[in-house]
């Protein structure tokens, strides 16, 4: 069997002492590329292959320890030399001077970045339809949509385009696209990861994360990319040495580890009837095999969603208020014009639909008159929510399913951004609170995969991660292969 | 409620086309509507939650580092003099 089906940790074992298998490795990867890309469009920014293959050749003469092994990364995380869209007009030939904490520690421990993923724009949507270079596609089924707004990197991993990849998660859009594309999903607790050169939409909720074919892969990459970083004040030590180890020898022979999964009611109306059930499912299983399920009813989950996008839209009209700069992206001669005109007019031109809705909304949010009607109060909302789920958090894992409905096909959800909104019910909650949280393959319905949310306290990540490999263990549904023509 | 358009758009630095602002306007009151549900919920005595880390940010040693090149600033600007990156006038007599 070729390595281009094997998990990363097993292809870097491979390739270690053999530069041979590491060139045909690549190779192979690009003839998925070559076969699908067309079709699914899973990256922006596709790095030539014998650039890649060189990289990763020295990478791996050098004896790094991933070996020269390529890695996707979501277009909004900066790369030195490689252009970085964030799939916007306005920095379409955005050429960034330095890599992202997370980027340059990845090459440092032997990583090649293959390319750079399609996105929604700024990461403001959940299907990548919002994407100036166009949408990318589900390889379970091309007529539906990744989900967003890491969708690219969704993809690449999902199709055998690139063992792994970063993405980032405001909102859930590490773990949407996990769900709606079959692999795992992982946004670590807030400042997990550092956010330096991660380009920002809404700073209090954005978290870099990672998308892989399983937990044990997500492990291995993160104890390479954690850490603190004196570049991101807000950059945590997840305490993660050691991980890799342990999480491997999860199911060889030792009893698995137990934990409680906490069923917070309100999270679980208004699923889709089939999602509804193949997650229970999930969780049944998981209940016949040791596990303790809990019921509880939290009311004030109702209220996360409108919380989180009053807040998400003030951060992001704020952080959106740099581009138009006359120093990168889009620009002009900036003489004989007015700086009203000069940046109205770039902006405009720069920036899609929804990137204005969410600036336009921002900026009416923190005006005066309206910033304690609902900018205070959605950050009041938080505090309540935070206060509330927590305790829950020291007893067990929160347990839902990823997303409420199925993959739409393009075109259905993007119209009605009340729609658009909704499929993000499940997956803000832990942004809101700073929590981490996964995504992994619950089960299938209609012959898409849906995804299980797990939430977990902040900082455990580790435990987290472990439940997580010990769910995978249990379901048997991870490493999976779409059925592509 | 209404929603002043116009001034949404000074706000945000953007200037839109009569169709995008009518499409926007009826978008944007659509989504305040949905904030609106926030009113529903009892907040006294809650403070709010900027942040979920709400410890002190560190200072950086405060020691020369490597920053960006002064090349890629010339590079990258639309237009440089001698070095320094033009932006456009502030002061234009115009009203903001």
């Amino acid at each position: 069997m070729s390595l281009v089906n094997k998990q990363l940790r097993y292809v870097v074992e491979a390739v270690r002492d053999n530069r041979e298998a590491l060139s045909e490795y690549i190779y192979r990867l690009y003839e998925r590329i070559e076969r699908y890309e067309e079709k699914l469009k899973g990256f922006i920014t596709l790095r030539p292959a014998d650039t890649v293959i060189r990289e990763a050749l020295e990478a791996n003469r050098l004896g790094k320890p991933l070996a020269g092994i390529p890695i996707a990364v979501k277009d909004n995380i900066s790369t030195e030399g490689i252009r970085t869209t964030c799939a916007s007009a306005i920095l379409e030939n955005y050429i960034p001077p330095y890599d992202a904490t997370v980027v340059k520690r990845l090459r440092e421990a032997g990583a090649v970045i293959i390319g750079k993923t399609n996105m929604d724009e700024f990461a403001m949507g959940s299907t990548t339809e919002t994407s100036y270079f166009g949408p990318s596609r589900n390889p379970w089924d091309p007529s539906r949509v990744p989900g967003g707004s890491s969708g690219g990197s969704g993809v690449v991993v999902s199709a055998y385009m690139a063992p792994a990849a970063l993405g980032s998660d405001t909102g859930g859009s590490v773990r949407n696209p996990a769900a709606y594309t079959g692999i795992f999903g992982y946004k670590p607790t807030y400042g997990g990861l550092s956010r330096y050169g991660l380009i920002a939409y809404a700073s209090s909720l954005d978290q870099i994360g990672l998308m892989t074919r399983d937990s044990v892969d997500a492990a291995l990459l993160l104890e390479y990319i954690a850490g603190e970083d004196p570049r991101d004040p807000t950059s945590l030590d997840l305490r993660v040495g050691g991980l890799f180890k342990e999480i491997s020898s999860l199911g060889e022979g030792r009893d698995l580890p137990k934990a409680r999964l906490v069923i917070v009611k309100e999270m679980w109306s208004g699923v889709e009837d089939h999602v509804f059930k193949t997650t229970m499912n999930a969780v049944d299983k998981l209940s016949s095999e040791g596990f303790e399920v809990e019921e509880v009813s939290v009311p004030e989950v109702s209220y996360a969603l409108p919380a989180y996008y009053v807040i998400a839209f003030a951060e992001a009209s704020s952080n959106l208020s740099r581009y138009g700069i006359p120093l990168y992206g889009l620009s002009k001669d900036p003489e004989n014009t007015s700086w009203i005109d000069y940046y109205s007019e770039i902006r405009s031109k720069g920036f899609g639909k929804e990137v204005k809705r969410r600036i336009m909304l921002g900026s009416f949010i923190l005006s005066a008159g309206y910033y304690e009607q609902y900018y205070i109060k959605a950050l009041k909302v938080r505090r309540l929510l935070r206060d509330r789920l927590l305790p829950l958090l020291r007893r067990g894992y929160i347990a839902s399913p990823t997303m409420p409905i199925q993959p739409p096909r393009l075109g259905e959800a993007i119209e009605d951004p009340l729609r658009l909104y909704a499929m993000d019910i499940e997956t803000v909650i832990p942004n809101l609170i700073g929590s981490p949280a996964i995504s992994l393959v619950a089960g299938f319905a209609n012959s898409l995969p849906v995804g299980l949310q797990l939430i977990g306290p902040p900082l455990g990540d580790r435990d987290l991660l472990l439940i997580a490999r010990t769910i995978e263990i249990i379901i048997g549904l991870s490493n999976l292969s779409p059925q592509m023509g | 409620m209404e929603v002043d358009i116009k001034r949404l758009e000074r706000l945000a630095l953007l200037k839109l086309s009569d169709e995008e602002e009518k499409a926007l306007s009826k978008d944007v009151e659509k989504i305040i509507g949905f904030f609106k549900q926030l009113d529903g919920i009892v907040l006294e005595g809650v403070e709010p939650l900027f942040h979920v880390m709400e410890k002190e940010a560190g200072v950086r040693e405060d020691s020369v580092e490597k920053g960006i090149e002064k090349l890629w600033i010339e590079r990258s600007a639309a237009k440089t003099i001698d070095g320094y990156v033009v932006g456009p006038r502030t002061i234009t007599g115009e009203e903001s």
